[in-house]
């Protein structure tokens, strides 16, 4: 079955995401839509059926302070 | 002084970032949130046009008036970027006092929780279970009518 397991950790502002159980194409078609919103970029594993991505939110602000 | 400081941030999607505000709120218990297409000008807490980050106004799409912050506060901006993200205006007194960086993490916290059931929604999942486990929250989202 597929299914999308998600993470938030409120002290730094990050979100995991891992997808299970998908064809790899629908997978990543669908991770990368939700990555989009998120404003993260998908880091793709090689295997079909796992992908990760992390991104501090909170540490991208600090880091680009104008 | 308020000065304003424009700060890059990763919220691309307005629907989620003005819903975030809201609850998160900035000091009162019922915030407005203001939506333009065009850029509208910031004022200080003395109520005067501004002109920190741009000499033809400090503007913004999505804000929060300084009547909806935390004492003598400035408006609280989000402007549009070319890349479909969001910068912050944000006045350095908010920065120490309404929105710190505590707030600043409680409204990205917010957002991602926003964004990710609008996206796991559009791309047909449903939640399905819940762990807190200190500060992380898992949650299980299964496709509907998946197999």
């Amino acid at each position: 079955m597929e299914n999308i397991q998600v993470v938030f950790d409120d002290v730094h502002g990050t979100v995991e995401i891992t997808g299970h159980g998908f064809s790899g194409p629908v997978c990543e078609k669908t991770l990368a839509a939700i990555c989009d919103k998120l404003g993260i970029t998908v880091e793709e594993k090689k295997t079909a059926e796992f992908y990760q991505t992390t991104k501090s939110a909170v540490k991208n602000l600090a880091q680009n302070k104008g | 002084m308020s000065c304003y400081h424009l700060v890059k941030t990763v919220f691309k999607d307005q629907e989620c970032l003005v819903n975030a505000l809201k609850e998160v709120k900035v000091g009162c218990e019922a915030v407005e949130v203001e939506v333009h297409s065009t850029p509208q000008q910031l004022f200080d807490y003395q109520g005067r046009p501004t002109r920190y980050t741009n000499a033809n106004g400090d503007k913004a799409n999505i804000i929060v008036r300084r009547q909806h912050v935390r004492g003598a506060a400035n408006d609280v901006g989000f402007s549009l970027n070319a890349d479909g993200t969001y910068s912050a205006v944000l006045s350095e007194y908010d920065q120490r006092t309404a929105c710190t960086p505590s707030w600043v993490l409680a409204l990205t916290n917010k957002y991602n929780r926003l964004v990710v059931a609008k996206a796991m929604k559009a791309a047909g999942f449903v939640g399905a279970t819940k762990k807190v486990n200190g500060s992380k929250t898992a949650v299980n989202y299964l496709k509907v009518g998946g197999r």
